[in-house]
């Protein structure tokens, strides 16, 4: 979802041309299902719980073989989910809607982030007091142009009077220009810039009033079988109660596959996660589980800013009916 | 009129087939739009999004013109000066080589730390990528220079200035030209991919940004839309150095006389 690499991503649209095949191969007679997932961002505890699973083996467990696949930098993860190239992935929840406009038909199945953790961050010395105050400020703006969640605020605020710049989903020009500000993953940018000294105020979107499902695990409808999505989201929440429990067993892990955030920025992002994905809803409902009133809040937001024409009904976006019914999370 | 006519017909006859083909697997696989939008899906979103790809192409031209000027003007000074004398070509001409190896991808965001967003990191980036082939035309062409002519202008003590001016440079402007010309497509390619992480958005956005964003919305009829307005600008860059070119030789060279 964040912009390192937009030529692999205009290459990744080149990739999934000619894939048609949404439904994975039917594994051989007791051989485990496999099950390709694709991320949408390099290995960080935004997938804690998602590797905590392949760590402790709760997928093997289940009968699945699942294939974490890393984000190599802008791979258009909803259009490769809906063509096949991968079973699974992980994507904001209006992705869905809007690769719904275009003709595909994703459901999402798992929702990481009970609360979005998607923000501005800005240097903290003379930082606005409010996020209005931040996109009617002076200076460069770095966002990712084209994401409803961008087009929520400039519908709300107006449109900014900052210079919109590309986000890179690096740090290196934020601590270059003190009038910098830039989006941000609360779980991620923030966290390296504390772990530098380098002093940052964080705005969170839902401040304006939006606040997505901003990463679910989604998957083509109809293309994986009930049974196998069941088990695929059962090992996920406990892989995400796990790693929740216990952060600093995992992040060693999972910083190996991601050397440019160490285990140290990986806990502290853990430890930020959790009222994010903590909430009374999940306590009460289980990690993992949606509420459809929030997605048609989500329809009601993007509809009311033209980001999609049609209102959907929320059930037909969302199949997390295992999820539902799954016990309380302690 | 009439060999106009014949020259522009061929390609324009396979472009519609081309066309007509696109549309109709569109139409008979029933292809989502975000996987392969219509020919004629692409040329609506041209349509609606007129204003924002108007400003946007306008931005990229900008942005490719100044790039390739640059580049045009660095590169056939640099090749002279480096057609000039031995030494300068063994010590810099490999590094020049080596810069050219270099993936523009990767330094294109040390561009924006160096030299800020906007223009001047996209107008960089332009001129990165295209200057090689006009250095390098600019010193074959020097070195091709009719030894004779040399050994004239050697008898009459021609000074360095006046051997460059009235020898080296001519008999090196086809070789030149042809080296701009693949310098003006490369130059847009240098633009576009130095807009996607220095170009400004809002309304005047270039079109490496209107691609990007329009990825994000799974929007992939304006991004065929953006693609081929910068194809556009590419064809407009090329076909003016390409003219000029044709300027300067018209009267003496044989690749202009023969065309006449």
């Amino acid at each position: 979802m964040r912009m390192r690499s937009i030529i692999v991503g205009l290459l990744g649209l080149a990739s999934i041309a000619g894939c048609g095949d949404a439904k994975p191969a039917a594994p051989a007679p007791g051989a485990p299902t496999r099950i390709r997932l694709q991320l949408n961002w390099v290995p960080e505890p935004e997938f804690g719980g998602i590797y905590a699973a392949q760590f402790d083996g709760l997928y093997r467990d289940a009968g699945l073989e699942v294939e974490i696949i890393k984000d190599p930098g802008g791979a258009a993860v909803p259009q490769m989910i809906d063509q096949g190239v991968c079973d699974a992935g992980t994507i904001s929840g209006d992705q869905i809607l809007q690769l719904r406009e275009q003709g595909g038909d994703l459901v999402a199945i798992y929702n990481v982030f009970d609360h979005t953790p998607i923000g501005l961050m800005a240097h903290a010395k003379d930082a606005p007091p409010t996020m209005e105050a931040v996109w009617k400020g002076e200076g460069n703006l770095s966002i990712e142009t084209g994401i409803p969640v961008w087009k929520f605020v400039a519908a709300k605020y107006g449109l900014t009077s900052r210079k919109q710049v590309p986000f890179g989903g690096v740090t290196a020009n934020f601590l270059a220009d003190p009038t910098l500000v830039q989006q941000c993953f609360i779980t991620s940018e923030p966290v390296l810039m504390d772990l530098q000294k380098v002093p940052v105020k964080v705005y969170n979107v839902s401040e304006a009033g939006y606040d997505p499902y901003t990463e679910v695990v989604a998957v083509k409808r109809g293309s994986m079988p009930a049974d196998v999505q069941r088990k695929f989201c059962a090992a996920m929440q406990e892989g995400w109660k796990r790693y929740m429990a216990d952060p600093a067993k995992y992040n060693p892990r999972i910083a190996a596959l991601n050397p440019a955030m160490s285990a140290e920025a990986m806990n502290l992002a853990a430890e930020r996660m959790k009222p994010l994905l903590l909430t009374p809803w999940t306590q009460a409902n289980g990690l993992g589980s949606m509420d459809p009133a929030r997605w048609q809040a989500m329809i009601d937001l993007l509809h009311a800013v033209n980001v999609i024409k049609t209102k959907p009904a929320p059930a037909s976006l969302m199949d997390g009916m295992p999820l539902q019914a799954a016990p309380r999370t302690q | 009129m009439k060999r106009s006519l014949l020259v522009a017909m061929p390609p324009l006859l396979v472009l519609v087939i081309v066309l007509l083909l696109w549309e109709g697997v569109v139409a008979a696989w029933k292809l989502p739009a975000y996987l392969l939008p219509s020919p004629s899906a692409v040329a609506r979103a041209c349509w609606e999004e007129r204003a924002r790809l108007g400003a946007g192409t306008l931005q990229t031209l900008m942005a490719s013109v100044g790039g390739f000027g640059l580049a045009a003007l660095i590169g056939v000074v640099a090749g002279s000066a480096l057609g000039s004398s031995r030494m300068l070509q063994r010590g810099f001409y490999p590094l020049a080589l080596l810069f050219q190896m270099v993936p523009l991808v990767a330094i294109a965001p040390l561009l924006v730390i160096w030299l800020g967003y906007g223009l001047r990191s996209t107008l960089a980036s332009a001129c990165i990528v295209a200057v090689f082939p006009v250095l390098a035309s600019t010193l074959d062409g020097m070195r091709g220079t009719d030894a004779g002519l040399r050994e004239i202008f050697g008898i009459y003590r021609a000074g360095r200035w006046a051997r460059w001016w009235k020898l080296e440079l001519p008999s090196a402007v086809p070789s030149i030209v042809t080296g701009c010309r693949v310098a003006a497509g490369l130059a847009v390619i240098g633009a576009v991919v130095g807009e996607f992480v220095s170009g400004y958005a809002g309304d005047q956005a270039p079109l490496g940004i209107v691609i990007t964003a329009s990825m994000r919305e799974a929007r992939t009829d304006l991004v065929f839309a953006a693609v081929a307005l910068s194809a556009c600008v590419g064809f407009l860059l090329f076909g003016i150095v390409s003219g000029l070119g044709w300027l300067l030789l018209r009267r003496w060279h044989a690749s202009a006389v023969q065309e006449n």
